[in-house]
């Protein structure tokens, strides 16, 4: 029986002390925000010579915004992209995923700035996310593209602010425009929002013509948690005075073993 | 101007044709349209783009304490029916006056020592008093230049402001060398008594001096005034201008931009817009503060559910405004444009332009506060019946005879002629010019309205104790404090420029063009003006320009005059009036706007004293017995219509029949803070521990300035609360 006593105590330190493992001493906030952005050419056509891509020059990249300022290691970046070249066929595509999270406690605070994204500030063809070139004299082309987008926001514990942006904008094609943002607070229940849309664009692409397509993702984030300790539940208590009258009544009979807290 | 002179003016007036009639009735308010803000809501590319959103961010910011650098929000001096009812530490030395003596205290009228923290008392009013309050030639017992107003900030030099919790702004706070009790520092109190903000929305300009422009430039309260002001607006990905920005009607957004950097009423020095942003941005608004679970605008938003109050709502100012306004003045993500601060990050665009979404969300949330149902627009009205005369035409029928006496009496000492339309202010200049074109007879037979020289002209030629004068449409010398004492619409702005239209008319007068900055100077019409400014008579005048001077027609026309047969359509030539404006004992080109204030409403003034620019009244009795005297001081700007009321002054009964006449004003609702006056609770700066003599220092913001007492203004919902609001005088020490 002081046997079992004894298990049950070591058992009950164990769990206690995953308790306060679990329960952190001090309070914490965090953060995530990804984006998924995808380039589809679902259609290519030669209008002027059915089935001739040859004069047509599609290049297609990502990267990542060499300014961007992260002002803490508590930040966490997540970025991976896949490009375009020659030949292109129909149903190509590429894409980027970018991401950025972080975790702050015991009253650190952090705020930073990232973007993915051409950092000019004025458009250069060569530095588009997707750029078309038509080197033919004689020929025009029809392309039609999908940019499909998804942005998620997601924020929690003391104070946690991020939002994600993305603006899709071009060289020529002025209906190709546009600005979506996700947003999240520590301060605004669900704590989080995904927003997400396919953007259809049909060109046509005369002869010597080019066009340029960009996209912008930008997040924002501030994360900063207080000092105070979060304290461990009632329930948790009652268990630790419990156990402590058991350890008591043990201890008048055998010798004890230490509750490890 | 000698005794009898006046009296033979004052004659003269009534007996003219254009003084001989009863002026405007007071109407109802229910339908009156709010002056239009082209590209506020409306128009292709809206500026606000979810008006109830908008709203809703307007009211956060109206009551929440973390606008201010140290506890202070807009709601903190505008609690009650729109007003301040605080006694404790209520008192300014007068410091818009031109003498010294501005900058120190007076005793006050009970033999106290006032000051900084003094607890008022009803022995302290009126501060100008005399032996026989209805007799201005009884002795004067007391004369006080000090102001009763409202205690505000410490004060300090700003140096940050956490974004995260923390209601204070860092700053380096001091004793301040006026408002301190021994070495113990104060909170600053304002120069000027607190107007309501209730029914402000149909005033043309706002403040008691008017420097609340009517447009609203984005930046600040100069309007057109501020060649820097503008907003920053996204033109693509890579590119933001700054632009300027022009909403018309709109004079409740340059006002509340004012007091958040005003270093006496909310904030410490050198903080700016973009500051106070960052402060707020990511914040749960009122984060500490209740909102009631059925607070008419935020209760969606609350945390709170029944006999659970909670304070913050579930968002935060950041998803509040874009929500409410065009993306195109937030959503440019690229830094380095908008200015900082030394040794922080970089203003974003969301911060460059937070004044813009401050003053317009206020002036959103502040265009809902009207109250129309007052028993004065819930009484049916007497029909036009020409038939009988139209002397009895379009009267409230619903009023007890004693009410009905007051309205009588109202009407017959020309009360109206200043307190006109339905908010009872000549100030509304918009509101009450619109409803009489859209029917004249709006404001009672049209015949009997004309004298009150109701038009869209924001300047009048009426008469004064001195004669003829240009002035301010809804902004009159009615002799309450010493003319040396605070300037009112006399003054100038920030960049020298004379805050009155009438300083601006002289110039457009002699040709002067740059030097006016207000619209509406250029397109005054001088043939509605109450008085004619010059005429085409080939004989001389002493007050008025004529033929002989040189005169040219009115450029703004002739036809629909309020003068029959555009008589007066006239201004004189450029050189006559340079000629006349040069002479420094001009008749012909003198105004009327030192120590001149805009006309209050008198909606629910029974509940928003204490009364006048000064405070000096804190009954409706002593602002009655303050008429019924003719004022307190005769100086030459005073409006002719203020002089002795011989009814008024031997019948104690017509000055309470006037008094009930002036609380049909009063709608329920302002009394039992049902919606639209809901609100969420407020912890109210209320005089610090100790009193005038002695107080306790401590203060957590610095040990040098004294411990503050509050009040706890209880959220409210829509029904309102159980307990009605009282008079200002009912909170005063016995």
């Amino acid at each position: 029986m002081t046997s079992f006593f004894k298990m049950c105590g070591l058992m009950s330190a164990s769990f206690i002390a995953s308790l306060v493992i679990m329960q952190p001493l001090q309070a914490a906030s965090s953060f995530n925000s990804t984006s998924a952005v995808n380039f589809t050419l679902t259609n290519i056509v030669n209008l002027t010579n059915s089935g001739d891509l040859t004069s047509l020059d599609l290049t297609g990249a990502f990267s990542l915004d060499n300014n961007s300022t992260i002002t803490s290691n508590a930040i966490l970046l997540d970025y991976t992209s896949t490009s375009l070249s020659n030949p292109v066929a129909a149903g190509s595509s590429f894409g980027q995923s970018f991401g950025a999270s972080g975790n702050v406690s015991n009253n650190n605070a952090t705020a930073y700035f990232l973007a993915a994204r051409d950092p000019q500030s004025i458009l250069d063809p060569n530095l588009a996310n997707l750029f078309l070139r038509n080197n033919s004299v004689t020929d025009s082309y029809q392309i039609d593209i999908a940019l499909d987008y998804s942005l998620s926001a997601n924020a929690g514990g003391d104070f946690a602010n991020t939002d994600i942006s993305l603006e899709y904008y071009s060289l020529n094609s002025v209906e190709f425009s546009g600005f979506d943002i996700a947003y999240a607070s520590a301060f605004l229940s669900p704590y989080g929002e995904t927003r997400s849309n396919s953007v259809l664009l049909s060109l046509i692409l005369a002869p010597g013509a080019i066009e340029a397509l960009y996209t912008d993702v930008t997040i924002n984030g501030y994360i900063e948690a207080s000092a105070s300790p979060v304290p461990l539940p009632a329930a948790v208590w009652m268990f630790l005075s419990a156990l402590m009258a058991i350890r008591l009544s043990m201890r008048r009979g055998s010798v004890p073993s230490p509750i490890m807290v | 101007m000698k005794l009898p002179t006046r009296f033979i003016l004052i004659f003269g007036l009534l007996a003219s044709p254009l003084s001989n009639a009863h002026g405007p009735l007071p109407p109802s308010l229910q339908g009156v349209p709010i002056p239009p803000v082209p590209g506020l809501v409306d128009g292709a590319d809206p500026i606000v783009v979810n008006k109830n959103a908008a709203i809703a961010l307007g009211k956060a910011l109206f009551w929440d304490v973390n606008v201010g650098s140290d506890g202070m929000s807009c709601g903190s001096c505008h609690f009650h029916a729109g007003a301040d009812r605080r006694t404790k530490n209520q008192l300014n030395p007068g410091q818009k006056s031109i003498h010294p003596g501005g900058q120190t205290f007076q005793s006050t009228a009970s033999g106290a020592a006032g000051g900084p923290n003094y607890t008022l008392n009803v022995d302290d009013f009126p501060l100008h008093k005399y032996l026989d309050p209805v007799d201005g030639t009884s002795p004067l017992l007391f004369t006080s230049d000090d102001v009763v107003s409202s205690s505000g900030t410490f004060s300090g030099n700003f140096t940050g402001a956490t974004r995260v919790a923390g209601v204070n702004d860092e700053c380096s706070r001091n004793v301040d060398p006026v408002f301190h009790v021994n070495t113990v520092g104060t909170r600053r109190v304002e120069p000027r008594n607190t107007p309501t903000v209730i029914n402000a929305v149909f005033n043309h300009r706002n403040f008691w001096d008017g420097r609340a422009n009517n447009i609203f430039n984005g930046s600040n309260g100069w309007g057109e005034r501020d060649p820097n002001a503008g907003v920053w607006v996204k033109m693509n990905s890579r590119s933001v201008e700054k632009q300027r920005l022009h909403l018309l009607n709109s004079s409740l957004a340059s006002q509340a931009v004012g007091p958040p950097l005003s270093d006496v009423e909310m904030a410490c020095s050198q903080r700016t817009f973009p500051d106070l942003g960052r402060k707020l941005l990511m914040r749960r608004p009122l984060e500490n503060q209740k909102v009631h679970h059925e607070d008419s605008v935020l209760g969606a938003l609350s945390r709170s559910s029944a006999g659970n109050l909670q304070p913050g709502l579930n968002t935060t100012y950041t998803a509040l405004i874009r929500q409410a306004f065009n993306q195109k003045y937030w959503s440019y993500t690229r830094l380095g444009t908008f200015g900082q601060r030394p040794g922080q990050v970089a203003y974003n665009q969301m911060e460059a332009n937070f004044a813009m979404f401050f003053g317009l969300a206020i002036q959103l949330y502040e265009s809902t506060l009207v109250s129309d149902q007052a028993p004065i627009d819930t009484s049916a009205r007497s029909p036009f019946d020409p038939s009988d005369g139209i002397e009895n035409d379009f009267y409230p029928t619903d009023l007890t005879s004693t009410e009905r006496r007051g309205l009588d009496l109202f009407l017959a000492f020309h009360c109206n002629i200043c307190h006109a339309g339905p908010s009872l202010t000549s100030a509304a200049v918009t509101t009450n010019a619109m409803m009489l074109e859209a029917n004249p007879d709006a404001f009672g037979p049209y015949s009997l309205v004309k004298p009150a020289g109701i038009s869209r002209n924001i300047i009048s030629h009426d008469t004064t104790v001195n004669g003829k004068k240009l002035m301010d449409f809804g902004f009159f010398n009615t002799g309450v404090g010493d003319p040396a004492a605070d300037p009112g619409v006399g003054g100038v702005d920030d960049f020298g420029n004379p805050l009155s239209f009438t300083g601006q008319y002289l110039q457009y007068l002699t040709g002067n063009l740059p030097a006016v900055k207000d619209p509406g100077v250029t397109s005054v019409r001088s043939c509605n003006f109450i008085q004619a400014f010059a005429t085409n008579s080939t004989l001389a005048n002493a007050e008025i320009f004529t033929a002989v001077d040189g005169i040219i027609n009115d450029p703004n026309g002739n036809q629909n005059c309020l003068r029959a047969g555009g008589d007066g359509a006239f201004i004189p030539t450029i050189a006559a009036a340079t000629q006349e404006l040069a002479n420094p004992l001009t008749r012909k080109m003198d105004v009327s706007v030192k120590a001149a204030f805009k006309v209050p409403s008198l909606r629910n003034i029974e509940l928003t004293g204490p009364y006048m620019h000064n405070g000096s009244m804190a009954t409706l009795d002593q602002v009655i017995e303050f008429y019924s005297r003719g004022g307190n001081f005769v100086n030459n700007n005073l409006h002719l219509f203020i002089f002795p009321l011989d009814t008024l002054q031997v019948d104690p009964d017509s000055r309470a029949a006037l008094i009930a006449f002036l609380k049909t004003f009063t709608d329920e609702r302002v009394r039992y803070e049902k919606a639209p006056f809901d609100h969420p609770e407020l912890v109210v700066p209320n005089g610090h521990s100790g009193d005038h003599l002695f107080v306790t220092g401590g203060n957590p913001l610095n040990a040098n300035l004294a411990s503050d007492e509050f009040i706890t203004i209880p959220a409210i919902g829509a029904t309102g609360s159980t307990q009605p609001l009282q008079s200002f005088d009912t909170y005063l020490a016995p």
